[in-house]
């Protein structure tokens, strides 16, 4: 989508913008972009880099309140309000990113960080306290992040990697992977997708994963804590740890203890398979 | 003095914006230019009176019904909480959407949540772990309450959607339409099952579950119409 | 020495909350506590409205949105500006937003008719202002209206407008001597 648009941008007369001015000490960022692409980048400098191409008859706008920096862009013509910005912002600057068919991709930030885009992928690396990301139609990646983490994907994947804190959300037909998440909350669902997780399981930690049809693959580290509630009207569980029971009826619900608990783990299907065990014991079924 | 002050200048001076060696030499060429003086007079005259109009007016017309219905749906500034358990983080809507469709939706998921909640503490947190009897039935006239109210909140955001259907683009809208009805094949599984075992603690659940999913999607795909 | 005030301060407390206090109860998500707020601003909000966008419908429509961002924007507000000076940056970006929005549908030219009926509401929400001058401002060009507006009656410095319209220093000052050359004119009109 991105590029397609570049391409007409080349033929329609390209502007550039580049600036760089002082951030004054402003703790919010906000953007919103009708198109294009928008990265965001971190330095440790009170100043905001911003660089940005568009039509020629796109106007970029900079505001700035006391507290806030807000950025939007309008404008006539066949490219109207594409715009590609990169954006370099203070590293602890709290970002929101909008935009509707606009691929988001945030490095590097130590504050807090939204993205939201209609049709687009939205990549956060970093970020600290509430971390909001959500796309209708593309993939979320988030990597490194801690705090309370949300997502929503309507359609595609959602990957979360060495993440901590509390995670929320879903994706109603694409996949939720969470890979070594120091996490003391998630809560998160899928209708149609699989959902991965793997980490360890706080003392105290709630831990909720239900999806309709998919699989559920959950991988605990050994000598795990953990009471397991588990639950399938048509589908299969399978437990594979030590003090699981071996067999599991469908349409009861299953609660078990193992490590003389610690954490509290759910997980429910209407048709799909449930699948817990000891982390290194193989790939996640699929 | 032969030429006169140029009008930067002029207001600048009117303004006390100059240096003293610049306000020095422009009172020099007032004391003998008549012209440059009549404009610093008024100048300085219309800057006096326009410093000085009332810097307060009164409304005739009742402007806070119309700022407090536009506030009045959330719990607080900025964000609207839909307190609700599952999957439900807590969701910014602006007041326009706010006004909208809160009332709505609010009040589906307050009732909705609080059903949940009932369900959730009959499981997650009781205490003794073994095979847990499927739900009592007294909860499941409330199951019936709230979807009720689901139905109503989703029937009102379709119509937005249906509204505003074109100003989405081809692939998004299908996106968007096989998601609904994969929740609803879902949302029917659930009822079906339901039907036959409607004592279910965990079908209840799903299918709570599975109408705040499509009322969590179509409501963004109403913000994404908005936008 | 503080006895007295110091009673005061406490009735105060005790019965009537301070602005600052009533700021607080709403950036709790006090609708009660804001609507006192809102009274007491509602005055300079809409004054500024009025003459910033020149038309008296309009200016109730901003003052409508510039509280219901207020009420949305209120956690940042940290008290380190008076709650009215903040309020005030806030309405003037409202109006200036709203410029912007209606910008791309372009501008309408003030009729005599427009201005009429300007001068009139002007007088009727502020008994003894000056008409003419007024209706002067209103019959400006939308840029030099709210340069004016900002400097020479809100007595905004020039590198705060040049920063809060987003246009350079240089054309700030080009505009206000061009809107204050325009409003002479009307006057002598």
């Amino acid at each position: 989508m991105t590029g397609l648009l570049i391409g007409a941008a080349m033929m329609v007369a390209v502007a550039q913008t580049d600036t760089t001015f002082d951030a004054g000490g402003a703790r919010y960022f906000r953007l919103g972009s009708e198109g294009g692409e928008i990265r965001v980048e971190a330095w440790d400098r009170d100043e905001v880099r911003l660089q940005a191409d568009h039509g020629r008859r796109t106007t970029i706008e900079i505001r700035q309140d006391e507290d806030e920096i807000e950025v939007d862009s309008s404008g006539r013509g066949m490219l109207g309000g594409i715009v590609d910005y990169v954006v370099t912002l203070p590293r602890s600057m709290n970002v929101e990113l909008e935009g509707m068919f606009a691929d988001i991709t945030v490095e590097g930030m130590q504050g807090e960080v939204s993205a939201e885009t209609l049709q687009g992928d939205v990549v956060i690396r970093g970020g600290n306290g509430r971390i909001d990301a959500s796309s209708m139609t593309g993939r979320i990646r988030i990597e490194g992040a801690s705090g309370m983490i949300e997502f929503r994907s309507v359609a595609e994947d959602v990957r979360l990697v060495d993440v901590s804190g509390e995670i929320v959300g879903e994706s109603v037909g694409g996949a939720i992977v969470i890979e070594n998440a120091e996490a003391t909350s998630v809560d998160v669902g899928s209708v149609g997708g699989r959902i991965d997780f793997s980490g360890p399981l706080a003392d105290g930690g709630t831990y909720f994963f239900g999806t309709h049809g998919g699989t559920i693959n959950i991988d605990v580290p050994a000598g795990t804590g953990a009471e397991f509630s588990l639950a399938s009207q048509h589908g299969s569980i399978s437990a594979d740890l030590p003090g699981a029971p071996e067999r599991f009826e469908r349409r009861r619900r299953t609660t078990f203890s193992v490590g003389g608990g610690g954490a509290i783990v759910e997980a429910e299907t209407f048709g799909g398979r449930i699948v817990v065990r000891e982390a290194g014991s193989g790939e996640p079924d699929a | 003095m032969n030429a006169h002050i140029e009008a930067t200048r002029l207001h600048d001076y009117v303004e006390r914006l100059l240096g003293e060696e610049e306000g020095a030499a422009v009172e020099r060429h007032l004391e003998s230019c008549d012209h440059c003086r009549d404009i610093v007079s008024e100048l300085a005259e219309l800057i006096s009176d326009l410093a000085s109009l009332p810097s307060e007016a009164s409304v005739e017309r009742d402007l806070w019904s119309g700022i407090e219905s536009r506030i009045g749906q959330g719990s607080g500034p900025d964000i609207i909480e839909l307190p609700v358990g599952r999957h439900t983080p807590p969701r910014r809507i602006s007041a326009t959407w706010g006004q909208l469709l809160a009332a709505g939706i609010v009040l589906a998921t307050v009732s909705g949540g609080t059903v949940w909640m009932a369900l959730r503490g009959d499981t997650a947190g009781g205490a003794p772990l073994a095979q847990a009897p499927s739900l009592g039935s007294a909860a499941v006239p409330a199951v019936q309450v709230a979807d009720e109210q689901y139905r109503e909140a989703i029937t009102r955001l379709e119509d937005l959607l249906d509204e505003g259907r074109h100003l989405l683009l081809p692939e998004t809208l299908a996106a968007l339409e096989r998601s609904l009805a994969a929740i609803e094949g879902a949302i029917e599984d659930a009822r079906a099952a339901l039907d036959e075992d409607p004592n279910s603690e965990l079908l209840n659940r799903l299918l709570i579950d599975h109408q705040q999913s499509k009322l969590r999607v179509l409501e963004q795909a109403a913000a994404a119409i908005r936008l | 020495m503080g006895s007295v005030p110091l009673r005061t301060t406490e009735l105060q407390g005790a019965e009537d909350p301070t602005p600052l206090e009533l700021v607080r109860r709403a950036q709790g998500g006090d609708s009660q506590a804001f609507q006192k707020v809102y009274e007491t601003n509602v005055g300079r909000v809409y004054a500024l409205c009025l003459r910033m966008s020149g038309d008296p419908q309009r200016a109730e429509e901003l003052t409508q949105d510039v509280f219901v961002r207020a009420w949305e924007k209120l956690a940042l507000f940290r008290g380190e500006s008076r709650f009215s000076t903040w309020l005030h940056r806030l309405a003037i970006n409202v109006v200036l937003q709203d410029r912007r929005t209606r910008g791309r549908r372009g501008d309408r030219e003030q009729t005599t008719a427009d201005l009429d009926i300007y001068g009139a509401a002007a007088q009727k929400a502020m008994p003894g202002t000056r008409v003419d001058l007024e209706r002067a401002i209103a019959g400006l060009p939308e840029g030099a209206r709210r340069i004016i507006v900002l400097r020479d009656v809100q007595g905004y410095k020039y590198d705060e407008i040049a920063e809060i319209t987003g246009v350079s220093l240089g054309t700030v000052k080009a505009q206000i001597h061009r809107a204050r050359a325009l409003v002479r004119e009307a006057l002598e009109r």
